[in-house]
């Protein structure tokens, strides 16, 4: 029987205060108020930030876990908040952590990772309603930013997810009396009456030609070409199985062994680095083709952001997108650095066979001269790999054509024991030397830098093309997974009757390559075909599908779909006049839209008595003191409770809260009493810091 | 604060150490014409503060311990056959005084206590087919021992109703506790309270509580809260118009203690605790209704502005 004594003294103890003190309504005591909030606002957080984490620096994320850590075992212990003056501090090696970690490079990156490293340390300082309310709004923040990683379906429903668990830690702090369900079914339905209003503004809200307002995050999209090719640059790609782009195909999908994908092509080659010929022109593009003819194949790409130039497209393009240029080299260049998530439609004619040319023999004049300038830059290189080039002319000496001196040299790698590898080890000062003669051991770039080294010294011109050889087929989707690790190079010499003319010298050595991606996967088309598959596989597939539609709705929506229809609508003629004014447009429109919703929920509460609506003024005007009362609370006891915690604004509020008294619960109030109540709270301005700096 | 309650409290803050706030509830329980149900362990305390309580207003106190075997007319009294007058004499009960102090009123049999909750709504009580009117102020303390539940008859919702304030004194603090141990309060002292006010006096006071004004306001929100106990889900059964009437008089009364003559929404919510809490049930839990929970719940009704 003892042991209940304890428990039972704390119930029929009540406060000893003497009843002057205890005007407040006994609520919930400061710290169960503080855990009440402060759980909610950690989780929304941490909600938040999860999809962050695999992109920051391991020691941000440690941070957030000690400092939210220690947030919430404080709650059970009761150990002390950090002073204001160790806030400072962390805020201060913050700072340097991040510029130790990003140095200059401040991009997307570096901001979400700010973002994360003050709102680890934000529960530090939540001491009122405004503060937490900040921190909901951060927290709201750093969801958007979620979209710097990806928009993928995936992302964006989780997204939708956060959102709704930061609204419910919204009516939880706003609201503590509801209980859980009643909460979780309003956050719910607030996301549910946000819907239209995004999807309308999504359609609707102007979008730029270009990405003039976005954020242009040097960081991004390091991954993939650059350009210029040097040994041992696309071997290290070969591990990286993020997506480079993806491809839809309007016909139907080409065989294994076409879908070499054009990127970058090198014409200058000064013995160790391939580099695009400087100033070489591009050109304006022509007519859409005619994709009746049964050489042209059209296909949609959507390609991850590289921070360069160049475009994918099937060797070889005819016609890229408006936005784009076509060079003197048959590559697709676009105006603008891609530096985000981009869609694009491109034609192409593919050859009939491997040894076909890959243009109709219609070789331009400039065409011809850059094939002969590109031998004469070989030439001037003559101290480079001179052993190569004297191997080269003395196996192509008994050939007189190019196609022969290239069959040639391509039996030279066939009869000799090349081996085809990810890991060639190092070379020298003289790479092709080493690799022809040492090593014969490499990787595409190995093959295709020395064939085109030893085509161009036997006396053909020959250039080294940089793409992607392959591709994973989607069997649900019916789309082509082109990932960084088929990153491939390959030749192309100058044939003056036929012009140019691909040759893959891997393909000589790892016939396999040409059928079969690096990872494996096959590039071989199999719609509705998934038995072989495994199950992990085919779940993959399918949400990589699901994935591949949103996507190609979600970036694809750009500036001329939405100026597309909004023109057969007959709204808006394409011009940048009409932009601003339908940006001018749906401003005036949310504007409105907001008005009429705020005068919507004015309505709703008509209030006819002059004390009421003084008082509403005057609790407002406290709110902006971050003088807020509990819930339930009385008046008087608000009024006593900010008296007592702004001593500063003490006399003001006493006087206004004797009026109030008197017109509301006194048996007669003066007759002046109103007046001077209206009065008193309209020329009530009180701060929101006391003037002396008394903190807390 | 209300000068002359405050030397009252002091007086018998003398004896009760430390429970300046029961003391004062108990005066508010007092004023307003309501009785008084102490729940607590044996030795806290309650028969000394009834008996300080009418020592100090100079008010005649009778105690009366409840047993399982207590016949109404112990309580009421009875009429005797005097040889020598050949007639009936009525010999009054315990009842018949103005401060009574029932201890353990949950140890005696229903009709027991029937008997004395009749007396404490009605003023008066009806012996053999003759109503006798009680004396004024009549005031009732009662208590019962939470703890031992075997062989009592608690007592029924219905009749826990007729209490205007349900308290429990607790234990002392440690300072306080150590003041009775060195002998402060000890018994005594009682002899040395004042008397701090006539009959007359008393009686006024309870006049001036009823007069307490009550604005509009202040009753939309007794009613607000009247309305949320029945509509709310949290509660079996709503509280009734006496327990509003209750309420009201037990602000009026807090107010007059703090010196004031208008009730303020925050006097409502001091006695809201004490007067209500052993009015209503919660749905979900049927244990005790501590003061904590229940003023969370009624935090959800805002003050109209």
């Amino acid at each position: 029987m003892r042991h209940i004594f304890p428990r039972l003294s704390l119930r029929l103890s009540p406060p000893q205060d003497p009843p002057e003190d205890r005007l407040t309504l006994p609520g919930l005591s400061a710290s169960d108020r503080e855990r009440r909030d402060t759980v909610p606002i950690i989780i929304a957080l941490v909600v938040a930030i999860a999809p962050h984490v695999p992109g920051l620096p391991l020691w941000i994320t440690a941070w957030c876990i000690l400092m939210w850590g220690y947030t919430l075992i404080r709650l059970k212990t009761g150990w002390p908040l950090p002073r204001p003056l160790f806030c400072y501090l962390l805020t201060f090696f913050a700072i340097i952590g991040l510029l130790a970690n990003y140095r200059l490079a401040i991009g997307a990156d570096a901001f979400v990772g700010l973002m994360s490293l003050m709102a680890a340390i934000k529960p530090f300082e939540m001491p009122t309603h405004r503060h937490k309310m900040i921190t909901i709004l951060l927290t709201y923040f750093i969801i958007i930013t979620s979209l710097f990683r990806s928009d993928s379906i995936f992302i964006v429903l989780y997204m939708l997810f956060s959102v709704f668990v930061t609204t419910l830690a919204m009516i939880r702090i706003n609201a503590p009396d509801r209980d859980f369900s009643h909460s979780r079914n309003l956050s719910a339905k607030i996301l549910a009456q946000a819907v239209p209003l995004v999807m309308v503004l999504f359609l609707v809200f102007p979008r730029l030609p270009e990405s003039l307002v976005g954020v242009q995050d040097p960081s991004q999209g390091k991954s993939g070409f650059s350009e210029s090719l040097k040994p041992g640059q696309i071997s290290n790609m070969a591990l990286d199985q993020t997506p480079a782009f993806r491809v839809e195909f309007q016909s139907g999908i080409p065989r294994p062994d076409q879908l070499y994908w054009r990127g970058v092509v090198f014409q200058d080659f000064d013995g160790l680095t391939w580099r695009p010929l400087a100033g070489s022109r591009f050109l304006p593009l022509g007519k859409n083709p005619d994709t009746s003819d049964s050489g042209i194949t059209a296909y949609t790409i959507l390609m991850a952001p590289h921070n360069s130039h160049w475009l994918m497209a099937l060797d070889r393009p005819v016609k890229g997108p408006r936005w784009a240029v076509v060079g003197r080299d048959r590559s697709l260049r676009a105006r603008i650095k891609i530096t985000k998530k981009t869609q694009y439609q491109a034609f192409s004619r593919l050859p009939g066979s491997r040894q076909r040319s890959l243009e109709p023999p219609r070789i331009g004049k400039d065409e011809r001269n850059a094939a002969y300038k590109l031998r004469s830059t070989i030439d001037r290189f003559k101290h480079l790999n001179p052993k190569t080039r004297s191997l080269s002319r003395e196996i192509t000496a008994k050939t007189a054509t190019p196609s022969e001196k290239a069959a040639a040299l391509l039996s030279f790698f066939k009869e000799n024991n090349f081996v085809y590898s990810l890991s060639p080890g190092r070379s020298g000062p003289h790479p092709i030397d080493d690799f022809i003669f040492n090593s014969r051991r490499g990787y595409c770039e190995h093959y295709a830098s020395a064939f085109a080294f030893m085509m161009n010294a036997a006396g053909v011109p020959a250039r080294v093309v940089g793409g992607y050889l392959g591709g994973e087929f989607n069997p649900y989707g019916g789309d082509l997974i082109v990932r960084q690790s088929y990153a491939h190079a390959w030749t192309e010499y100058f044939d003056d009757t036929r012009g140019w003319i691909r040759v893959d010298p891997t393909g000589t050595v790892a016939p396999e390559r040409l059928t079969v991606n690096p990872d494996g996967s096959s590039p071989r088309a199999l719609t509705g075909d998934v038995s072989g598959i495994s199950f992990i596989t085919k779940t993959r597939f399918a949400l990589d599908a699901v994935n591949l539609r949103w996507e190609s709705w979600f970036t694809g929506y750009s500036y001329f779909d939405q100026q597309a229809w909004l023109n057969t609508l007959g709204l808006f003629k394409g011009n940048r006049a009409t932009t601003a004014a339908l940006i001018l447009l749906t401003i005036t429109g949310l504007c409105i839209f907001s008005a009429v919703l705020a005068w919507q929920f004015r309505r709703k509460k008509p209030q006819q008595d002059p004390v009421a609506d003084a008082y509403e003024t005057l609790r407002k005007k406290l709110s902006g003191a971050n003088l807020v009362p509990e819930a339930g609370q009385g008046h008087v006891a608000f009024l006593k409770g900010s008296m007592a915690k702004r001593p500063d604004l003490a006399p003001e509020i006493s006087k206004i809260m004797d009026l109030y008294v008197s017109l509301r619960y006194k048996r007669q109030a003066p007759a002046s009493a109103l007046a001077e109540f209206r009065q008193r709270i309209k020329r009530f301005r009180p701060k929101l810091f006391p003037k002396t700096k008394e903190r807390d | 604060m209300s000068q002359a309650v405050e030397t009252m409290v002091d007086q018998v803050s003398r004896v009760i150490l430390g429970k300046r706030y029961e003391i004062r509830l108990a005066l508010a329980c007092f004023f307003a014409r309501g009785h008084l149900l102490i729940e607590d362990f044996p030795g806290i305390g309650k028969t000394t503060l009834a008996k300080t309580l009418a020592r100090c207003m100079g008010l005649k106190f009778q105690r009366m311990q409840f047993t399982s075997d207590l016949l109404p007319g112990d309580i009421l009294g009875m009429s005797v056959f005097d040889q020598n007058t050949a007639s009936f004499a009525f010999h009054p009960g315990p009842v018949f005084t103005q401060v009574f102090l029932v201890d353990e009123i949950n140890r005696a049999t229903p009709k027991s206590q029937s008997a004395l909750l009749e007396a404490m709504e009605e003023g008066q009580v009806t012996i053999e087919g003759e109503t006798r009117p009680l004396e004024t102020p009549f005031f009732v303390i009662a208590t019962q021992n939470p703890l031992e539940q075997a062989g009592t008859f608690p007592l029924p919702e219905s009749q826990m109703d007729r209490f205007l304030m349900r308290i429990s004194l607790g234990y002392p603090d440690r300072e306080a506790e150590r003041r009775i141990l060195t002998g402060e309060g000890s018994n005594g002292i009682m002899e040395t309270i004042d008397n701090c006010m006539a009959l007359n006096d008393v009686v006024n006071i309870q006049n001036e509580v009823a007069n307490v004004h009550a604005s509009d306001h202040f009753l939309t929100y007794l009613q607000d809260i009247l309305e949320f106990t029945r509509t709310s889900p949290e509660f079996q059964i709503g509280l009734s118009p006496r327990a509003g009437l209750a309420l009201l008089s037990a602000s009026r009364a807090w107010a007059y203690i703090l010196g004031r003559d208008y009730t303020l929404p925050e006097d409502l919510q001091e006695i809201l605790p004490w007067t209500a809490g052993h009015r209503l049930k919660l749905n979900r839990d049927l244990g005790h209704l501590q003061r904590e929970k229940l003023m969370e719940i009624f935090s959800k009704v805002p003050v109209p502005v």
